[in-house]
């Protein structure tokens, strides 16, 4: 073999031995990349088949489980990085899923800013005083919370969310995952998707799927629809419109009974559901102060300036602890 | 037996099976309550300590019978009934999460809150700690 051929041959032979290594580095990659989004949107469809028709109708409790509280992930979703993506709007301006895998890394470290200036797809200012404690019908509510990813005034993680959906229905599932990262330093993978019907420019609800990744599920597992209700308003979805009026129950069913008397105690309540996966409070604790007339938390701080012969400890709901002639402390506001 | 609970705002104790949260402070906080003896637990509960913590736990399925006088029982999944309580500790967390199992409230009734205290938790900006006892015995 010439030198200038022998030249060729190796040229040629490093070529080749490039491109069959970079084949070998970059098909798994392709293949791991396509996995992940064909897992991801083949649990998205399965969570975009979740509407208000084949759902109970709202009945007094703010969520009700999905799918015996099974989050749609496929098991390539499961990952040990953190990410966050949202939804581009649709033509008609509503929001669609936001996907995040939740890690200590996203979460905020500075006070939320304004977000004032979005106006979400149904937005409406309305006040209804007399019905709402916090007055405003609706807020600007987030997809996935902030204390989760820190995200602002991004339009494409805010719906119009009544007070009720946002602070009753949402707020309490957005702790629980945000207290879960924060203790542990694991993952969570996490996915809200705004439900509407046809063309509304209003939510039905939202559905929110959440697993903790690094403990399989062990910490967090939840797969639960939020109403977009508020007792005492009706909505029209189509519009946002709102008027006062008359709603499904708001007032959770009684509580069992539960006490006996001398050290014999009865159990610690177990009222979950089996199938309807509803939720069922059994009452709050309150004290009552006898001399006053006011209810309190406990943790209220006029609690520990209460003289002992005036407390009472008192367990029911709000509207029991009212019945029975007292006022609800203008502090803790119970 | 002194019965240990962590509750959120509306007595919620579990949802899905699974604890609503837990905070590494609190866990340090109870071992301190314990004063030396064992904090009895099941083995759900256990999940939550560290080696180094195990040394101050005994792990048993039926904890609640087997506790001695003035032992720190501490419970997340309850069931069955519950005899011999001398006394009641709530940590109440500063939220409110879901919750599909609940706290007996009626289990405070004929007691009396005794003590508050509020700490700092890892996670959590405040942690209550509320002891109740029984009206005969104050």
């Amino acid at each position: 073999m010439s030198k200038k051929r022998k030249f060729h041959y190796n040229r040629l032979r490093r070529i080749l031995i490039s491109l069959m290594m970079l084949l070998l580095i970059a098909v798994p990659i392709a293949a791991n990349a396509a996995g992940t989004k064909t897992g991801n949107a083949a649990a998205q469809e399965q969570s975009d088949t979740v509407t208000l028709a084949n759902l109970p109708a709202y009945a007094g409790v703010p969520f009700v489980a999905v799918n015996d509280n099974v989050p749609y992930f496929t098991a390539d979703e499961l990952v040990t990085t953190s990410f966050e993506t949202y939804s581009e709007l649709d033509k008609l301006g509503r929001c669609g899923a936001a996907y995040a895998n939740v890690g200590k890394d996203l979460m905020p470290t500075e006070e939320r800013g304004s977000i004032g200036q979005v106006k979400p797809s149904g937005w409406h200012t309305v006040k209804y005083p007399d019905i709402i404690p916090d007055r405003y019908l609706y807020n600007r509510c987030h997809l996935i919370g902030y204390q989760l990813t820190g995200e602002n005034a991004n339009e494409k993680n805010l719906i119009t969310g009544t007070r009720y959906m946002n602070v009753d229905g949402m707020l309490p599932f957005e702790d629980l995952v945000a207290d879960y990262v924060k203790e542990t330093g694991n993952h969570v993978l996490y996915r809200v998707t705004p439900v509407f019907t046809g063309k509304n420019l209003v939510a039905d609800g939202v559905l929110m799927e959440a697993e903790s990744v690094e403990d399989a599920g062990e910490g967090v597992l939840f797969n639960v629809f939020v109403y977009n209700v508020q007792p005492g308003i009706v909505i029209d979805y189509a519009t946002g419109e709102s008027v006062v009026g008359q709603t499904p129950a708001a007032v959770p069913a009684a509580a069992p009974a539960s006490a006996k008397s001398g050290t014999e105690k009865a159990a610690v309540t177990n009222t979950a559901p089996a199938k309807a996966d509803t939720a069922v409070p059994v009452g709050t604790t309150y004290i009552l102060n006898t001399n006053t007339h006011k209810f309190h938390l406990p943790s209220c701080a006029s609690v520990k300036q209460m003289k002992e012969k005036n407390k009472e400890v008192f367990t029911g709901s709000r509207d029991e602890a009212i019945a029975k002639g007292y006022q609800a402390c203008k502090n803790c506001n119970p | 037996m002194i019965l240990f609970a962590a509750v959120d705002q509306k007595m919620g104790m579990l949802f899905n099976g699974r604890r609503q949260s837990q905070d590494r402070i609190l866990r340090e906080k109870l071992i301190r309550m314990a004063d030396g003896h064992p904090v009895w637990m099941d083995g759900y509960t256990a999940g939550q300590f560290s080696e180094a913590e195990r040394e101050y736990i005994r792990v048993d399925e039926t904890f609640l019978s087997k506790a001695g006088k003035g032992e720190i029982c501490f419970l997340e999944r309850p069931s069955g009934e519950i005899f011999g309580i001398e006394k009641i500790v709530l940590a109440r967390w500063d939220k409110t999460y879901p919750a599909d199992v609940w706290f007996d409230a009626g289990l405070l009734n004929g007691m009396r809150l005794t003590k508050t205290e509020e700490i700092a938790g890892y996670s959590h900006d405040k942690i209550i700690l509320e002891t109740y006892e029984e009206v005969r015995r104050l």
